[in-house]
């Protein structure tokens, strides 16, 4: 009887889980066939004609790629300092428990209120107008949570050992967290925050209203300058291009290579793992 | 101060405790310690696990510092100066009050760089000296010779009792620069016999 539960249960776990694959894989399917055709140098390469009916997608890749860059360049330091100060400095006390749980919050709210937050705080009040500056804070503060929870999670899973030993041995606080603390979670805290990051490099609503441009023919040349950017270009291209319909290709291969970046980033993470994971284990 | 030694009268004393109390939040775990401990000996703390001899050891670094809640009551002198003093520079303390964990607890780096660790933070960056640190400190640990051909091995693959002998070299490394007495003072905990050794 007890065995037959077992089983039934077994073949139920994994069912589902085969199901998660079979949903990955038709995405992935769908868009590769449907996008590969229009993957060539000149695709990428060159800058669309007609309003993107034409031409290639190089200032949307350019523009989500500096909008990564810079989101990473905001998002990470104040991320990982925050989480040093959550895990290694700060007591238990109510008004950290009420720190964490704006935190968890803030990683519950959808991303057009941040498009909404970012319009209101640093396109207007701050005055940086639509520009990747405006655009790249907006993405950092989305991030903000998942990469302090990551690098929190990350921070505490140091061994109590290695802090006890580095303070007997005369260390202060911060010397033992740059020395016995960091080097160790590092491997953690990157790989959480490029996971966040390449899911913020996806999103549209944030940068909607904060940077991205409708059609930009150009590249920028400074940060407050407005770009194009994948996740835009393709919503622009697949809902409001009046050609919409005879364009198919045109969306597949945004798609396929907004995914391709993403996938490169979370190999980048995995990459950065491995090598931290090979240099420190315990 | 303790009233009955089983000192000689003239026989120095590097740590005396008067009368000291220790809580873990709500929870007492040392009752009216009061000990006089003679400075160049080995002194032994023996007795049952879990009746407080490694939080004592703790208390004397005050390693106990790092656990939220827990209160010292009480006077801890070290060298006639007393520890909980306002003002004391616990990290000047600790560097001079060498302590090895019961588990031990090797950096998951080279044994090198965890015999180096101690006198790297504490600025010595010359290589010749560190170098000469690391094998004087090893030898002193009685581990020299099975390790001086893998200094740059990660220090995880050794065996347990490498590793805690290592730990010994790593907290002995620290030692050469602090004041005479200090180098004498070095408290570990042994898993055999079970008791804790000053």
């Amino acid at each position: 009887m007890n065995n037959t539960a077992d089983k039934f249960i077994l073949l139920f776990l994994r069912l589902i889980t085969y199901a998660i694959v079979v949903v990955i894989g038709y995405i992935l399917f769908d868009i590769i066939k449907n996008g590969i055709s229009a993957l060539n140098w000149q695709f990428v390469s060159s800058f669309p004609r007609r309003s993107g009916a034409e031409g290639g997608i190089f200032p949307a890749i350019i523009g989500t790629f500096y909008l990564v860059v810079g989101t990473i360049a905001v998002s990470l330091p104040l991320g990982i300092g925050g989480a040093i100060y959550l895990a290694e400095y700060a007591d238990q006390g109510k008004f950290n428990s009420l720190v964490r749980l704006a935190i968890i919050t803030l990683a519950g709210v959808p991303s057009i209120v941040f498009g909404l937050f970012g319009l209101g705080v640093f396109v207007l009040f701050c005055g940086f107008g639509p520009s990747i500056l405006a655009g790249s804070l907006t993405l950092a503060c989305m991030v903000l949570p998942t990469i302090i929870v990551a690098s929190e999670e990350s921070l505490r899973a140091v061994p109590k050992g290695f802090r006890d030993a580095s303070l007997a041995l005369g260390a202060t606080k911060w010397e033992m967290i740059r020395t016995n603390i960091l080097p160790y979670s590092m491997s953690g805290m990157i790989t959480g925050s490029i996971l966040g990051i390449g899911r913020a490099a996806g999103e549209t609503a944030p940068i909607l209203l904060t940077v991205a441009a409708f059609y930009l023919p150009r590249l920028p040349k400074s940060v407050f300058d407005q770009v194009m950017a994948l996740p835009y270009h393709l919503y622009i291209l697949a809902t409001q291009h009046p050609e919409a319909d005879r364009i198919r290709h045109m969306q597949y291969g945004t798609a396929l290579i907004l995914l391709l970046l993403v996938l490169g980033l979370s190999l980048g993470a995995i990459l950065i793992r491995t090598h931290f994971r090979k240099k420190f284990r315990w | 101060m303790v009233e009955h030694s089983i000192y000689p009268k003239d026989m120095e004393m590097v740590i005396t405790t008067n009368q000291v109390n220790f809580y873990y939040g709500p929870t007492q775990a040392l009752f009216d310690i009061s000990l006089l401990i003679p400075a160049k000996q080995v002194t032994a703390l023996i007795g049952p696990s879990g009746c407080g001899k490694s939080t004592f050891l703790r208390c004397l670094n005050r390693m106990n510092d790092t656990i939220p809640l827990s209160r010292v009551i009480g006077n801890i002198f070290i060298n006639q100066k007393n520890i909980y003093a306002p003002g004391t520079d616990v990290v000047e303390l600790r560097k001079e009050v060498g302590m090895v964990f019961q588990k031990s607890n090797p950096f998951p780096k080279s044994i090198f760089d965890n015999v180096a660790y101690g006198p790297r933070i504490h600025g010595e960056k010359n290589h010749t000296r560190l170098t000469e640190i690391v094998e004087q400190s090893l030898r002193q640990a009685a581990i020299w010779d099975e390790v001086k051909d893998r200094l740059h091995a990660n220090a995880m693959g050794l065996s347990g009792g490498q590793q805690q002998r290592l730990c010994i070299a790593r907290a002995l490394a620290v030692g050469p620069k602090s004041c005479s007495w200090t180098s004498r003072l070095r408290p570990w905990t042994q898993n055999q016999p079970r008791g804790s050794k000053i």
